[in-house]
């Protein structure tokens, strides 16, 4: 961490006291806000004992998690978001799972599904316009009309669908999912035991009971006697219940109880949100920094940069318990993929911030931390953890060429951020001088470079592993293709800054477009239609597809407007010349 | 790639060294290794990859491939203007690597790195052209217990002619290739006593039945496509790629006595019989045959679940391998990343059907498979070592 370039306007003047205590001001507030964040949240409601039931472990979607995240994957699924209101109050997303499961009468009218297409819902008599969500006693009283449209729409085959079709297809696969869980089919509460190696159902348990004239075992009883005591709202009975079951889950399932309470403890900390606030309070700060001279500017950019580092603690602390949960390598879906594309950027950027220290790593790192996250908050659109599929179980792929590409993914991103806030300061009079103009072009030339090696190299493993899976190398699909985009755009920024077409400006022009072919990399294939079933979701992805490619070409124009004063006059040197001119610029 | 120090602003090129080098074929190799070259035809690349996945939307995946990839030419009317196909820009991009090199080699122990990347390039190039001419695709569907000595082509057909022979147990076939269908020249074979004539042929086609033909009349005449209207469909279609030829075919005996048209369609995979000179012969449109030295036995076909959800975990055949020439009879897993490799084919779990009951293997025969892996290879290390030095001589300079 030691500074390569000495601070702007570094005078020898002793700074004032204020301005040095700053940093550590900041930090000391930043902590003391995650200490507020991250202390234990009360987990119980009332006199009940929610505390414990919501990290007992249960199966669901094909993998043990707790109750908690059993109720909010279901919300997410059925209505968007992870939390629910009734009659303008908040409701534990953990109450909202008893009521479904116990006590049908309140369950059915929480408005937990989210119905988009306007044709759709008119068939459910809205209150008016703005109604988005309905409850499941809504969808009874139109169950007929909503049935008859259904079962039109499933007749026809998935491709020659129109939206409202879709919608409806969709709607029928949320109803599913509501009913599975309100009847407690979907879900497996009750752990294996001598003669079934497996979770069981409740229905199954029952029926396999009936069937052997046999009675049920403790699970069996101590779990419906949650239930009950739920339903009767006798808090005894329930807490008696969750308790017993709890320790019978203890003794049999040690594993499974600490894997549950682990997720539970992380899903309910948001460790993400708040590493997004302190990304955006980093971003922010650098900015402030601008605004002042001196020993105040050299402060903010410590503190940023202090900031910074405890983001991304927070940041790989999540990251690593969801790899110890899943026993995965990061990156097994498209959410876990947007966690690991910043988590990549920001430790990169965090990197270029030591070297340099003058800020500009740490304000990326605030940009492109903040983007991933509130892009992975809103690709989740189910389980996050979900079971992985048979054509990806193979933990040496996904280590290696998954997590390759991933990091090719992050730096490309690094590199096209850090050409826009190239091309943003120099439209700032004053803000981009000569020096940081040239470090920053530096640090594109290097993160090219470094994108360049992880892209080519993830591309190459994703063909070696395709050859291995299916037998060939390489089958121009779509997402190969997306990778190779990256990797020959990477190598058409690299080939025309050796062969001097661009300058600094060109460059950072030509890394913003790695952001637009990164993006398509990315998320374009599931865009095309295939793989993600959920069109309301796709469409709305691909509206901010659009939006952030457009952004992108707006600032890539912007970059090429020609600002004679702030152009530096001389001959740009990177580190790729052998003499290069920055090297007198050093000296700290 | 140039060296900085010996070039011009914008020229990467050193300067001629006298003035024969001026000449024409001087100045064309220098244009053949501009820089400026290699940047455009990367851009071209890039179009063309984008387009290429943009058309997999309507077009299956090998369609698309022989229309932007392995082509010279991409001509489509999806694409509005002729554009250079996948060959041309690989053959151009190897030239201009090529000529770049030949114009400004100078082994110099920092270029190390970059020298050794072009190098895996020109063999991930070469190696990829190489797939594209000689790599052969074809499916083994088996059911279980069932054992079967040849693999399928999924797109290509042939025309069989079966006959018993005076072995029990055993035909007499003979395989038409689809090509020669297509071309509807007369097809006769020594001892057959009757020719074939192509009298209609329909790369991808839809069958009506009685009830749906809407007054159409049959195509053929006899058997049991006397009843079936066969319709034109648009080949690789949109709603499935997979085409579905048929054929109309007319036998005459070799005296020239017309015994009637039979339709032979991709639909009924089960050979009609035709009787001529009181011999009954087989008839059947098939997907074309690739006969192997060796058999292989579905044993058992396992398809697991997640439990209480429908993701698949596992996919698995188990196979009998028999190859009696060479003494083998071994059984064999073949599942996810696992594929089987023998007698120079690889043998992968690609799909299964029948409700568990049938696996589909994808077997593919590829001399050059070696070539992406030993490219590939030689590139990273190449990328490594340049990543490296430039890091050093940046922390190099970072320092001073």
């Amino acid at each position: 961490m030691t500074s390569a370039l000495p601070a702007p306007d570094s005078p020898r003047d002793t700074p004032p006291r204020l301005a040095r205590w700053l940093p550590l001001a900041a930090l000391a507030l930043a902590l003391a806000a995650a200490v507020f964040w991250f202390w234990p949240r009360p987990g119980n409601s009332g006199a009940y004992d929610l505390g414990t039931f919501r990290a007992l472990p249960v199966l669901y979607e094909g993998r043990i998690m707790p109750y908690e995240s059993v109720a909010r994957t279901a919300l997410l699924t059925l209505r968007g978001r992870q939390s629910i209101s009734l009659d303008g109050h908040s409701v534990d997303p953990m109450a909202w799972l008893l009521d479904t499961l116990a006590r049908p009468d309140i369950g059915q009218t929480y408005p937990v599904f989210r119905i988009d297409d306007p044709d759709v819902r008119s068939l459910l008599d809205p209150r008016d316009d703005k109604q988005v969500y309905f409850s499941f006693n809504e969808i009874l009283a139109h169950r007929e009309q909503l049935g008859q449209q259904i079962t039109q729409a499933q007749a026809r085959p998935d491709s020659e669908r129109n939206l409202y079709q879709k919608h409806l297809v969709d709607l029928d696969s949320q109803i599913a999912t509501f009913v599975g869980l309100a009847q407690l089919a979907t879900a497996y509460p009750l752990p294996p035991d001598a003669q079934h190696p497996q979770w069981q159902s409740v229905e199954d348990l029952a029926a396999a009971h009936k069937k052997a004239g046999a009675a049920p075992g403790p699970a069996f009883t101590l779990f419906g006697s949650i239930i009950m005591g739920w339903n009767e709202q006798n808090p005894q009975k329930f807490n008696r219940s969750v308790q017993g079951f709890a320790q019978l889950l203890a003794q049999t399932q040690p594993q499974a109880v600490e894997h549950a309470r682990i997720e539970a403890a992380l899903v309910r900390a948001e460790p993400f949100i708040f590493a997004m606030e302190v990304y955006v309070a980093v971003f922010l700060i650098v900015c402030i920094s601008w605004l002042v001279k001196g020993p105040w500017a050299r402060g903010l950019l410590t503190a940023a940069f202090a900031l910074a580092i405890l983001a991304l603690l927070v940041h790989t602390t999540a990251l690593g318990v969801r790899m110890y949960l899943q026993g995965r390598p990061p990156v097994t879906n498209l959410y876990a993929s947007a966690i690991f594309v910043g988590w990549g950027s920001v430790v990169l950027a965090l990197i270029l911030e030591a070297i340099y220290r003058n800020g500009v790593g740490a304000q990326i790192a605030g940009v492109i931390g903040f983007l991933s996250l509130i892009v992975a908050h809103h690709l989740a659109s189910g389980d996050t953890m979900e079971a992985v599929r048979a054509v990806l179980d193979s933990n040496f792929w996904l280590s290696t060429h998954v997590v390759t590409i991933t990091i090719g993914y992050a730096s490309t991103f690094l590199a096209g951020f850090l050409g826009i806030l190239y091309i943003v300061r120099r439209l700032i009079p004053g803000s981009l001088d000569e020096e940081t103009g040239q470090s920053i072009a530096r640090m594109i030339y290097g993160i090219v470079c470094f994108a360049m090696l992880f892209s080519f190299v993830g591309t190459i493993l994703g063909g070696i592993w395709a050859d291995q899976s299916w037998g060939r190398f390489w089958g121009w699909d779509v997402k190969e293709n997306g990778a190779l985009m990256i990797v020959l755009w990477n190598a058409i920024i690299l080939h025309a800054r050796w062969g001097k077409m661009i300058r600094q400006r060109g460059l950072a022009v030509l890394a913003v477009g790695g952001n637009i072919i990164t993006a398509w990399a990315w998320f374009g294939v599931n865009m095309l239609g295939v793989g993600l079933h959920s069109y309301g979701f796709m469409q709305k992805a691909l509206w901010w597809l659009g939006v952030f490619v457009a952004s992108q070409l707006v600032i890539m124009g912007l970059g090429l407007i020609e600002m004679a004063p702030a152009e530096p006059v001389k001959e740009p040197t990177g580190p790729d010349e052998p003499r290069g001119r920055l090297a007198d610029a050093g000296g700290g | 790639m140039a060296d900085p120090r010996n070039t011009r602003q914008g020229d990467p090129l050193p300067d001629a060294p006298g003035e024969e080098a001026r000449s024409v074929p001087y100045l064309v190799l220098k244009a053949l290794a501009s820089l400026w070259l290699t940047v455009v035809l990367l851009a071209l690349c890039i179009v063309l990859v984008f387009v290429g996945s943009l058309a997999q939307i309507h077009m299956d995946i090998q369609t698309t491939q022989k229309t932007f990839f392995y082509t010279w030419l991409v001509l489509t009317p999806s694409f509005p203007i002729p554009f250079p196909g996948g060959f041309t820009l690989g053959t151009l991009l190897l030239i201009n690597l090529l000529a770049a090199h030949v114009m400004r080699f100078s082994f110099r122990p920092e270029r190390i790195g970059l020298l050794l990347t072009h190098l895996g390039l020109i063999v991930l190039l070469v190696g990829g052209l190489l797939t594209a001419l000689f790599q052969v695709e074809s499916n083994l569907t088996l059911n279980v217990g069932e054992t079967r000595n040849y693999t399928e082509s999924p797109t290509e057909y042939e025309l069989a002619i079966a006959w018993p022979s005076k072995k029990k147990g055993l035909d007499h076939v003979v395989a038409i290739p689809q090509w020669m269908v297509e071309n509807r020249d007369p097809i006769s074979y020594p001892g057959l006593p009757f020719t074939l004539h192509i009298d209609r042929w329909y790369e991808n086609s839809t069958l009506l039945g009685p009830m749906q033909a809407n007054g159409l009349k049959p195509q053929a005449t006899e058997g049991i496509g006397a009843k079936l209207v066969v319709e034109r469909e648009l080949p690789g279609g949109a709603t499935d790629p997979t085409n579905m030829p048929s054929a109309v075919v007319r036998v005459r005996t070799l005296e020239g006595k017309n015994l009637g048209s039979w339709l032979l369609t991709s639909f009924i995979p089960s050979p009609q019989e035709v009787q001529v000179d009181g011999k009954p012969y087989y008839l059947t449109l098939r997907h074309r045959r690739f006969y192997k030295p060796f058999s292989i036995k579905l044993l058992t076909f396992i398809h697991k679940q997640y439990h209480g959800v429908d993701i698949p975990k596992r996919f698995e055949s188990r196979v009998q391998l028999i190859d009696p020439a060479r003494g083998i009879d071994r059984p064999q897993r073949i599942y996810m990343n696992h594929p089987l490799r023998y007698d120079g084919e690889t043998f992968y779990q690609a799909s299964f059907a029948n409700n568990n009951r049938t696996s589909i293997l994808l077997v593919v025969r590829n001399p050059s498979w070696l070539m992406p892996y030993i490219g590939s290879s030689i590139i990273a290390l190449g990328l490594a070592i340049h990543f490296v030095i430039s890091l050093a001589r940046f922390a190099r300079r970072s320092r001073a």
